[in-house]
Order: structure tokens, then C-alpha cells, then sequence
């Protein structure tokens, strides 16, 4: 009877086409969609290469300390290239700065630098930033009582690594996984996860008498309970495996999303992720004695809430809600998942990721032992 | 009016997907809501520093820790590692800067090995490297020649204190209309989601075999039945459009009022007849009223996705945006792009917003007239 039930559950689940969309093939199109949104983000918020002009004047070109400098910090055979200069005249500068063409300008009138923007940002502040450290470096020199010209010599060797950030370098500590996008795919896997909980209570609500007739027909059979229960769950989790083995498959083989290099624990981690997944649906299914499609309707709502505080709409979600409202992410299946990878990501110890397992299995243990006993006692004197 | 009724009916079953969507966009449009500072004068960006002390405040240390506050938002986090790692992924915080015991008298014998530092990985990191890298090279540039600390310091300061002349051009309150910009963009996603759902599950709800055969026999003019089908989308999509508008006038206020403010508001009831059109013909395609909330979620995420609602246009890789070409919403975040920055309008500033509205009108024909052959040819039923 075991494998019987199995096996038609197994059919069952396959058949139901909306059910392998929301599964399969979903998560895969999500991905997809990261891969092609994120693929530029973390490369591009380090320092980019700025777009500015300098008006071509004898007095740029007669102080030696701004036109080192600039010279270096454009040139494009220096690896700490800051910025893409178009030396012009004044006219062209502004009409470059009005087609958007470059973020801003600098001029020397009387040896005093004039910046011109079109508006504020994080490019024009470096500009400003740049032209304030070659005037820290003229009243650097004038301070120390030196001729101009020897200043200038004494630290020719190239004024521009002056200029530039190189010169001081504190040890950096942080880890090397900052990649704050990877959090995307980590809600999409715990919410792939999840969804073993649509296929679980699919299969569970097969058996309810009170919804159809193969469970009432389940009911007056002889057959043991825990027999069908289980069938149907070990049917509902090897649906459920496949479709997270397909999506690992594609994000790390196609996609080639770095996840570190914890793939063992993070195949652990979603085992476990599903089967929370799995009791969730169990409990849902066997808790709520509603419509098939009310209680899908509920088991949706659950996980893309819980995927939502995760972080999958938004990264800064899952922080905000950790560091504000811990509470509600440490019951969150969700949350547990995502954190339990990001874990493995970020941190070197493995402390953090062995609490999410802990509180995992502490999830799925609870939501069984309701469940289970919700199974037994169910008593009908006529359906 | 049977009809219109059977599309309240729908609507009123299907609200809280609609309600859901909409506080979506009041949330994601909260967030980025303007200060009252309006200034036009240059402000300088700065980036998020936290300092972690543990000599005592006084001379270069002071001097080093005034010079970082003054230059840089400190965000309150807890002090232990954990907080403080986290802070630094979520970009919380983008640099962390360890400053040690006897960091002032070490720094004057020409030792700074010991100070730490963590760098997050986004732009304003690598900005915060180099502005308290400005600040050290200062001063250990001064030490050989200054070796009482006050005056060192003091020294320094009067090297920083320098006033470049910056000009600022625009004449556009950028921080608003950038939070306009950003809200509209947004509220394709809203409105894709509403109105493909609705218009498709209502379509694909009249279109079903029987209920398509009940309605030819019936005594009622199918032309008509038709017509009353067209209004009551035409209506849900209008009166969708304008609670997003108010809502849209209630988060970003006056901006709205001004030139560009109006040119994104035409901009977006253009895109509205668009997606309209759009909603009518994936009606007209599905067979069945369970692929709707499927099709409706692929189209809805993928165009945003690709078409520069979710990541910028300027984020996204040049592959992409190609692909976002073929998609009308990209021409209208392309369009909003070209508002934002709009700053005096004539014929020539105004082109390229009107090539991107043109697009939006053709597609919406296109549309229409494709939506039209396959309802002519499902008419008849075998």
C-alpha cells in the first residue's frame, strides 16, 4: 500500500501543470532574471572611471602641480585611473556638461581652481575631493617654507600617486564575500524550498476525507494512516528535491552565481529548507478546514511573505527586519534558510549557520508533532 | 450591465492582489521621499564611517576622529564583530575603521601599521579609503617637521580648510524630481501586475468555450457585450492610474506641478493606454483562467527586470538593455530618464521624449490590431 500511494502521488503531482509552473519552471525564470539584472551591479559600485574636462588654458598648463596630477590620474596605462579627461576649451566643457557627457568640469583662473557641475553626486564629490588634496598639497609645500619648485621635486617621482588613495594603505580585515546580490538567489532557494509546501499539502489534501473522495475512501479503508501520510510526504519531497537539484544545477553550472565554497553544507542546508517546507504544508493541510484553493491560497501568501522579509524584494529587508525586529526572521522559515546560507557566505565560523540548522529542525519537529496529532484524532461519524 | 457586474464580481475576488500591489508601490515610493533641503548649492556626498576607538581622544586620534565625523554620516550599530560584519554586507555601514590603544603616540614615532580597517564593497567605501586617506597622508607628511600633536593638528585643519569654488548649473530641484523619476518608473510594476491579472482573468473568464456559446445564442448583441467588456477594463485601468497618481501626489508633492513633473505624468498615461493594450491581447491569448496568474508574473517580473524598473538603466548590462528594447515599458523608463534631466524645454530637449512616446503609441496600436485578428479568429467556435 506504501508504494502504491506513492506512486500515485508521484502521478498526481506530475500532473498537475500549474503546480510544476509554480515549482519547476518559476524559480528557473527568477533566476534567470537575477542573472540578467544583477550581472553589472557589484562590479560597478567600485570607484568608476569619472568623465571630466579641464579647460585647456596656459595657466593649466603652466602649473605643474594640477597638470601632473590630472595627467596622471587619466592616464589610461595607470591602474589607479581615475578619470577620462577631455582637455578643451571653456564653450566645449559646457556644452559637454549639458549633454550629460561628462560630470563636471575644473578651471584655473589666477592659480585658484573653479569647479563647475551640473548637479551634486558621489562623482562631483570625488572631483572636489581631488582638486582639495592638490591645494593640502600647494599649502603643504608653502608651509613648510620650501621653494615652490623644490617642493614640487621633492615629490615629483609622480604627483599623482600622491594625489591618489594608494599612499597610506590600512589592513583591511573585511571579508572578501561582500557580494550583497548573492542574498537574492539565497530567498529564491529558501522560497524554492517552500514551495515543497504547495506539493506536500497537494498531496495531503488527496487524503482528507472531508475534501475528496479518494480520502474518503482512504478513511473507510483499512489501511493504516501513518502509511498513507507518509507516502504522499516522501512522494511530495522527491518532487521537491528534484526541483531544487534542477535550479542548483542551473544557477551554479549555467548561471555560474558563485555561492563560496560551501557546496556540501549548502546542499545540507536546502535538504533541510524542503523538509521544513514539506511539514509546513503538512500542518497548513491538516490544520485548516478549508478549499483546496483557500488553503493554496494561504500557503502562497506564507511563503512570499516570508520570502519578502528575507529580502527577495529588496536585500535591505532582511537587514532592517534582523537588526529591528529579530524576532519575527528567527520563526521565519524563510529567513532561516537564507541566513543559514548567507552564513556559510559571509562568516568563517560555523556557528551562526549550525543555529539556523538547529532552528530548522526544531521548526520542522514542532509543525510534525502538531500535525500528527491533528491526523489522529481525526473522528468522523459520518462524512 | 450583467457584464460590468461580472467584472466587479472579479475584481472584488481578486482585491487583495490589487491592494497588495499598490501598498508595494506607496512602500517602495516612501522610500525615497526628499528632505525639505532645497538648496542648490554644492553639497558634498558622504559616505557612512564607523569608528571604533580604543585610544584615548586626544590629539592626532581627536584631530582624526573630528575630521571623519565632520566629513561623513557615523551610523549607530552595536559594537560587536557580528553587528558590525553585517552592517558592512548590507552596506549599513561602508567602512569600518579600527583605531587602536596608543594610536597617538604610535602614530608619531611613524608607526600606523597597527591601525584596521574594514572596506564594504560599493562606491562610497572607496571614497571613504580615500578621504581618510587624505587626512594620514597630511599628517604624516607634517610629523617629520611638527612634533607637538595640538599643532599638528591644528595644521592640518588649516590645510583642509580650503574653499574650492564649485558652481552648481542646475536649475532643477534633482533630489525631488530623481524621487518622481523613481516612483514612476515603479509604478509600471504596479500597474503590469493590476492590469494584466484583472483584464487577462476577466478576458480568458468571457472567452471560455461555454461561456463564449451562452453568449452567441443568448439574445443580448455580442458586439455589444464586447463594448461594455472594453469600457469596464477601459474603466478599472483609468481609475487604477488615478488612485496611483494621488498616491503618487501625496509622496512626492509639488514637483509634480512643475514642467517635468506634468511631462511624467502624460508619460505615464501614455504607457497606461500601452500596457492597457497590452492586457487586452494576453486576454485574448490564454485559454485558461489558471495560466493567468503564471503569465502574469513572468511578464510582469521579466519586464521589470529588464526594462530598468528594478536595477537601472545604467546598472544593467548592454545585453540586457538590448533585449529591454524589444519591450514598450523600456522606452518609458527610458522616457522618464530623459524628463528627469529635462531642463528647459524646447523642440530639441523635448525630441527624444516624443521618439519614446511615439514608441509607446505604435506599440499600443500594434497591440490593438494584433489582439483584434486573434479575437476574429476565435470567434468561431467548431
Amino acid at each position: 500500500m506504501f508504494l502504491h500511494n506513492f506512486k500515485y502521488t508521484l502521478k498526481t503531482l506530475f500532473r498537475n501543470k500549474s503546480l510544476l509552473f509554480w515549482t519547476f519552471a518559476f524559480p528557473l525564470i527568477m533566476a534567470t532574471f537575477f542573472n540578467m539584472a544583477f550581472a553589472n551591479i557589484t562590479e560597478d559600485e567600485n570607484l568608476k572611471i569619472i568623465d571630466i574636462a579641464i579647460v585647456d588654458n596656459n595657466e593649466f598648463n603652466n602649473n605643474m602641480l594640477y597638470k601632473q596630477t590630472f595627467d596622471s590620474l587619466g592616464d589610461k596605462n595607470n591602474e589607479d585611473r581615475l578619470f577620462n579627461i577631455t582637455y578643451t576649451k571653456k564653450e566645449k566643457a559646457e556644452i559637454l556638461l549639458e549633454d550629460n557627457k561628462i560630470d563636471g568640469y575644473l578651471e584655473l583662473n589666477n592659480n585658484k581652481p573653479k569647479l563647475t557641475f551640473q548637479s551634486n553626486g558621489i562623482n562631483q564629490t570625488v572631483i572636489k575631493y581631488v582638486v582639495d588634496e592638490i591645494h593640502d598639497t600647494e599649502k603643504l609645500i608653502s608651509n613648510m617654507k620650501t621653494d615652490l619648485s623644490t617642493g614640487i621635486n621633492s615629490i615629483n617621482n609622480n604627483v599623482g600617486n600622491y594625489v591618489s588613495a594608494k599612499e597610506i594603505e590600512l589592513k583591511n580585515t573585511a571579508n572578501d564575500n561582500l557580494n550583497y546580490i548573492i542574498i537574492e538567489y539565497f530567498t529564491l532557494i529558501a522560497m524554492t524550498c517552500l514551495y515543497a509546501g504547495s506539493v506536500s499539502m497537494i498531496s495531503i489534501n488527496k487524503t482528507l476525507p472531508y475534501l475528496t473522495r479518494n480520502g474518503k475512501r482512504i478513511a473507510v479503508s483499512p489501511t493504516k494512516k501513518t502509511n498513507i501520510v507518509f507516502s504522499s510526504l516522501l512522494a511530495s519531497y522527491l518532487v521537491q528535491l528534484l526541483t531544487l537539484g534542477l535550479l542548483l544545477i542551473y544557477t551554479i553550472g549555467i548561471l555560474k552565481v558563485d555561492f563560496g565554497n560551501e557546496i556540501g553544507f549548502m546542499v545540507l542546508l536546502s535538504l533541510i529548507g524542503s523538509l521544513a517546507g514539506v511539514a509546513l504544508g503538512l500542518f497548513i493541510g491538516t490544520h485548516l478546514k478549508s478549499s483546496e484553493n483557500s488553503k493554496t491560497g494561504i500557503m502562497i501568501a506564507i511563503t512570499m511573505a516570508g520570502s519578502f522579509l528575507a529580502g527577495m524584494m529588496g536585500v535591505g529587508m532582511k537587514y532592517q527586519i534582523d537588526k529591528n525586529l529579530p524576532l519575527l526572521n528567527k520563526i521565519n522559515p524563510a529567513n532561516m534558510i537564507t541566513d543559514g546560507f548567507y552564513a556559510l557566505y559571509y562568516y568563517t565560523d560555523y556557528s551562526r549557520f549550525w543555529f539556523d540548522i538547529g532552528s530548522l529542525v526544531i521548526f520542522i519537529v514542532v509543525l510534525v508533532i502538531l500535525s500528527s496529532r491533528k491526523i489522529g484524532r481525526a473522528r468522523y461519524d459520518s462524512i | 450591465m450583467t457584464v460590468f457586474k461580472t467584472f466587479l464580481k472579479i475584481l472584488r475576488k481578486n482585491i487583495l492582489l490589487v491592494i497588495i500591489f499598490s501598498i508595494l508601490l506607496v512602500m517602495f515610493g516612501a522610500l525615497r521621499t526628499t528632505s525639505d533641503d532645497k538648496t542648490m548649492s554644492f553639497s558634498q556626498v558622504k559616505p557612512d564611517i564607523t569608528i571604533i576607538n580604543e585610544d584615548e581622544e586626544v590629539g592626532i586620534t581627536k584631530g582624526l576622529i573630528n575630521y571623519i565625523k565632520d566629513n561623513s554620516n557615523t551610523p549607530e550599530i552595536e559594537i560587536d564583530e557580528d553587528s558590525l560584519n553585517d552592517a558592512l554586507f548590507y552596506n549599513d555601514t561602508d567602512y569600518v575603521i579600527y583605531i587602536p590603544k596608543n594610536f597617538n603616540v604610535d602614530f608619531m614615532k611613524g608607526n600606523i601599521d597597527n591601525v584596521k580597517v574594514k572596506k564594504g564593497n560599493n562606491y562610497n567605501a572607496s571614497f571613504a579609503e580615500m578621504l581618510i586617506s587624505r587626512y594620514l597622508k597630511l599628517a604624516v607628511n607634517y610629523r617629520s617637521r611638527i612634533t607637538n600633536q595640538d599643532e599638528l593638528v591644528r595644521t592640518i585643519k588649516t590645510s583642509l580648510d580650503n574653499n574650492t569654488e564649485i558652481e552648481i548649473k542646475t536649475k532643477l530641484d534633482t533630489d525631488s524630481i530623481e524621487a518622481a523619476e523613481f516612483f514612476f518608473d515603479f509604478e509600471s510594476y504596479s500597474l503590469l501586475i493590476n492590469l494584466i491579472f484583472i483584464i487577462g482573468l476577466m478576458l480568458s473568464i468571457f472567452n471560455e468555450e461555454k461561456v463564449k456559446k451562452r453568449i452567441i445564442i443568448s439574445s443580448t448583441d455580442y458586439k455589444k457585450n464586447n463594448r461594455i467588456l472594453l469600457l469596464s477594463n477601459l474603466l478599472y485601468a483609468f481609475t487604477l492610474w488615478l488612485i496611483y497618481l494621488i498616491l503618487g501626489i501625496i509622496l512626492i508633492g509639488d514637483i509634480l506641478w512643475t514642467s517635468n513633473g506634468l511631462l511624467f505624468i502624460l508619460n505615464s498615461f501614455i504607457h497606461l493606454i500601452t500596457l492597457t493594450s497590452l492586457a487586452f491581447l494576453i486576454g485574448n491569448l490564454v485559454k485558461k483562467k489558471e495560466s493567468v496568474n503564471g503569465i502574469t508574473n513572468v511578464i510582469g517580473i521579466g519586464t521589470c527586470f529588464l526594462c530598468g524598473v528594478f536595477v537601472p538603466l545604467a546598472y544593467l548590462p548592454d545585453s540586457v538593455t538590448k533585449i529591454g528594447h524589444i519591450l514598450p515599458t523600456y522606452y518609458y523608463v527610458e522616457g522618464n530618464s530623459y524628463i528627469a534631466k529635462l531642463e528647459e524645454i524646447n523642440m530639441t530637449t523635448l525630441q527624444p521624449i516624443l521618439i519614446n512616446m511615439g514608441v509607446l503609441i505604435g506599440s499600443a496600436i500594434l497591440f490593438i490590431i494584433i489582439s483584434n485578428i486573434v479575437s476574429n479568429k476565435r470567434r468561431k467556435i467548431g
